[in-house]
């Protein structure tokens, strides 16, 4: 059960008996739910001694979300959220036998990955692991990195996942910069109120390719992770501690990996109404750098000189909450986060080292005082401070400030009206310039320079009846580059990096229109049409003004571009315990290119000037199918993904999207239930589909996998 | 009952129709394993040779050779990595292919001639790759399975008639000075 728009809930014992104590007197929305039952509101239920409710619910064929936090920053079910929405569950995410979270969402409509990079509805395409424009939140704290500006998914502890919630479109009015294409808030667990253990297991093997010839080792290709946590309360403090370890030999050579993880949570609850929550990561991973194949003959054997890449990179994470519920219609939370993050390659794989830091706070109120009107405002403040060699960073700094306000309307019942503003506040120093000496053109000075925008927001969502949802929404977004994607000079592939000190933030204006239908109870339907134009997109290009040995690649602010579609989902319910899932996302994303853009040096086939071009890496076509069972203790279930071949890559390789084709890819999974352990058998990739997604690099192989995960 | 039998069959059918075609489905979309093996193609570098002046009667044979190392004494002018020995003579341009073995970054490609009824020597040198505006040759990455294209020299043949040409400095600023003198001492 849960109050909404408040931190108070609890769960029924097994006779269905509940009590939540604490709650000041006053009149709430209470949100019941239980899994395989319809959720429940009641409205104005009265808090107070000697109130007893007495509450039914009815069998459910098709199970929906119920409660997301991520869309107004608070607590709301999920059909009032006035933006699309996806979640997925520890149990959803279980499934994968995934050592990192970032396979696990694969199955989410409108999200793909290219490059180990998230896109939520083609926001993003591939820009080498930086600058990401999906802000990912580790319960409700921002965790992009102060250098590249991108997620590192192995800090992100997946045993302890219990959901995720991911918003489509831009978030910048209550997010701020790098929301600009969707946010990934990933939830973790509480700490249990019993002493509790917990393991997960995961060991798989790599098939071998399906042509003798692109064989690079006879020796089993593998990958392992081992997690354990343990979890217990000690009178008002919860505390929860995993680590955990990976290891493998990739499927490819320079594969190889080794990664390490720690994870703590504690919360005090000094009272009710107040509690105080720090969070604590720590992770190390060592693994081989693959940075193009050998040839194309042998796609998976790295060039004679790559032989030795390697990158050993490590992230730890303090981040602190504290929340009181000073009245009925007052509370307030007060964040604080400090994230390092560094890496140092090896020679062969470029000789760069960073070390970043990013230092945040944020005070945020809730205020409900009024009849049918919440208020939230808040302030957010980040200081990223980067040190790394001259000729590759040097050393940068770079200071956000956000201002942010939202009100909820509730005109009716069952209709809510979202009002929201953000003023953003970019400062970047600036420094030294470049002597020339390393392989991109000399710069001079670079001057401190700064940007800011306003990004309002208003959302609408309708319930006119049981079971049917509408929402709208528009809202602007904003991007500030990062210090990688404004400084970074370096020889990679054959191609210079090189630093564009005049890049600007990114700006979009977004809308959508949706609607979710329940039929019959067996049938859930989600459909939005979305639509983004993007001003100064950050995108490589090619700078063909500078002769040399090899082109120059710079990091551009594009004109326009623009990114809409139309997104389906629907979700089934069949006898005997089937299910069925269906989503479709259809993309047409096109950049406008102006008089003097200057195309890459290949691939000019359909890139002209003043003309209309696709954006690069984003596939027009998604489909996601799978079909599941469960009867009793097993389950079992096939996954079919499409993606259809993108219309045009980068055209920094003279091949071009020669070796580009659609992706068909069938996954399969069975799994029992026996004691207090969970096994699942899976094999991903099952007819051993070979596809690259980024030039030059060929993607897994067929994979089985066996994991084992539960209390101990 | 009548009314539950032929919902029940209904039901089967349905479902029966879903197996088949989910079947059907999965037999297409595993017949095609997408990115396919190819043969290895042929490796080395190409380019164009452009010859500026007039071919003297003297010159027996040209070559286009191609070095990983740059020469660091005598017998290493012999210990190149490959060469295209069939420069058409007498011609203004020709496009030459030096085959390559291994991948790597070659450090010296250069054009070479041969005096009739003599063998190569250290005066072979007519001119070099180089990129204008570098002080160096240019170093040339080769990658199995691909020809390395448009590494183009230019050659001024007035340096057989004993005339200075700028290019030959760049070309030869990579060789020991005392290789060098070597040669000197030889002129």
């Amino acid at each position: 059960m849960v109050l909404l728009g408040t931190e108070f809930g609890g769960y029924t014992d097994d006779r269905g008996r509940f009590e939540i104590e604490g709650v000041p007197r006053g009149k709430y929305d209470l949100l019941v739910s239980f899994i395989g039952y319809q959720s429940r509101m009641l409205h104005q239920v009265s808090a107070g001694r000697g109130e007893e409710l007495e509450i039914r619910l009815e069998p459910a064929a098709i199970e929906l979300p119920n409660l997301v936090v991520s869309a107004i920053r608070r607590t709301q079910t999920f059909a009032e959220a006035p933006v699309s929405m996806a979640v997925a569950d520890a149990r959803e995410l279980a499934v994968h036998n995934q050592l990192a979270l970032i396979g696990a969402l694969s199955e989410v409509s409108g999200l793909n990955e290219v490059g180990n990079q998230i896109s939520i509805r083609g926001s993003s395409g591939y820009s080498r692991g930086t600058g990401s424009r999906v802000l990912l939140l580790l319960d409700g704290t921002p965790l992009l990195t102060a250098d590249l500006g991108d997620i590192k998914w192995d800090v992100i502890p997946i045993d302890q996942v219990e959901r995720v919630e991911v918003i489509k479109g831009a978030g910048s009015a209550l997010y701020g910069t790098g929301a600009l294409g969707g946010v990934i808030n990933v939830i973790t667990r509480q700490p249990s109120e019993r002493p509790e253990t917990r393991l997960r297991m995961v060991s798989g093997l790599y098939d071998r390719p399906a042509y003798r010839s692109w064989r690079w080792t006879e020796d089993p290709m593998y990958l392992t992770g081992l997690d354990v946590s343990h979890s217990r309360t000690l009178g008002e403090t919860g505390l929860l501690l995993s680590t955990g370890l990976q290891r493998g030999t990739g499927y490819h050579e320079n594969g190889d990996f080794r990664r390490y993880r720690i994870f703590a949570k504690g919360v005090h609850r000094f009272s009710a109404a107040t509690y105080w929550r720090t969070t604590a990561t720590w992770s190390m991973d060592d693994h081989g750098v693959f940075i193009q194949w050998k040839d194309r003959t042998e796609p998976l054997a790295v060039p004679t000189i790559d032989r030795r890449a390697n990158t050993v990179s490590w992230k730890g994470n303090l981040s602190s909450e504290f929340y009181h519920l000073h009245s009925r219609n007052l509370g307030y939370r007060l964040k604080t986060s400090y994230y390092r993050t560094g890496f140092d390659n090896s020679p062969e794989a470029g000789d760069l080292a960073s070390d970043g830091h990013r230092l945040g706070t944020e005070l945020q109120a809730d205020y409900s005082g009024w009849e049918r009107l919440d208020v939230t405002v808040g302030t957010a403040w980040t200081f990223d401070w980067v040190r790394s060699p001259e000729e590759f960073w040097g050393e940068r700094s770079v200071q956000n400030l956000g201002l942010y306000g939202q009100s909820v309307y509730e005109p009716v019942t069952n209709a809510e009206v979202m009002v929201g503003l953000r003023y953003d506040w970019h400062r970047r120093s600036g420094g030294e310039g470049n002597d020339g000496s390393g392989p991109c053109p000399a710069f001079g000075r670079v001057e401190p320079s700064f940007e800011h925008q306003f990004s309002p927001q208003i959302g609408v969502s309708l319930q006119p009846r049981q079971g049917t949802a509408l929402r709208a929404s528009v809202g602007k977004g904003f991007r500030a580059p990062s210090v990688s994607e404004i400084y970074t000079q370096a020889l990679v592939s054959g191609l210079r990096a090189c630093p564009n000190p005049d890049l600007e933030a990114e700006h979009s204006w977004s809308c959508e229109v949706g609607i979710k239908q329940v039929v019959g109870g067996v049938m859930a339907v989600d459909a939005a049409l979305f639509w983004n134009t993007y001003q100064g997109l950050i995108e490589g290009r090619a700078d063909l003004s500078e002769g040399g040995a090899a082109p120059i690649v710079r990091f551009q602010n594009l004109s326009r571009a623009r990114v809409r579609g139309l997104e389906i989902e629907q979700q089934m319910a069949f006898p005997y315990g089937l299910r069925g899932r269906l989503s479709y996302t259809y993309l047409d994303a096109v950049e406008s290119l102006s008089l003097d853009e200057i195309p890459p040096p290949y691939c000019q086939q359909g890139v002209v000037p003043r003309g209309e071009a696709p954006l690069p890496y984003r596939a027009d076509h998604l489909l996601n199918a799978g079909l599941f069972v469960e009867v009793g203790k097993m389950q079992g279930g096939v996954a079919f993904q499409y993606m259809s071949q993108f219309e045009r890559v980068s055209g920094f390789f003279p091949e071009c999207d020669r070796d580009h084709n659609p992706v068909y890819l069938v996954d399969a999974f069975v799994g029992l239930h026996l004691g207090r352990l969970q096994y699942n058998l899976r094999v991903d990739n099952l007819f051993q589909y070979h596809y690259v997604l980024t030039e030059r690099k060929i993607r897994s192989p067929r994979q089985v996998s066996l994991a084992v995960f539960g209390t101990i | 009952m009548r009314g539950n039998s032929k919902a029940r069959s209904r039901s089967n059918a349905g479902e029966c129709a879903l197996c088949i075609g989910v079947s059907l489905w999965l037999l297409v979309v595993g017949c095609d394993h997408g990115l396919e093996a190819t043969p290895p193609g042929p490796t080395g570098i190409s380019g164009r040779v452009t010859f500026i002046g007039i071919w003297p009667d003297e010159v027996e044979q040209v070559a286009v050779a191609v070095y990983r190392e740059v020469p660091q004494q005598l017998e290493d002018f012999f210990a190149l990595t490959g060469a295209d020995t069939e420069v058409e003579l007498g011609a203004e341009n020709y496009d030459y292919f030096v085959p390559i073995e291994a991948d790597g970054v070659y450090q010296w490609v250069v054009v070479a001639w041969r005096r009739k009824d003599s063998f190569w020597d250290f005066s072979s040198l007519l001119g070099c790759h180089y990129l204008p505006g570098e002080e160096l040759p240019g170093q040339v990455a080769v990658r199995r399975g691909q020809v390395t294209r448009d590494i183009d020299i230019v050659v001024d043949l007035g340096i057989l008639q004993g005339e200075k040409i700028p290019g030959m400095d760049i070309c030869e600023r990579v060789l020991p000075a005392e290789l060098l003198a070597v040669r000197d001492q030889g002129d």
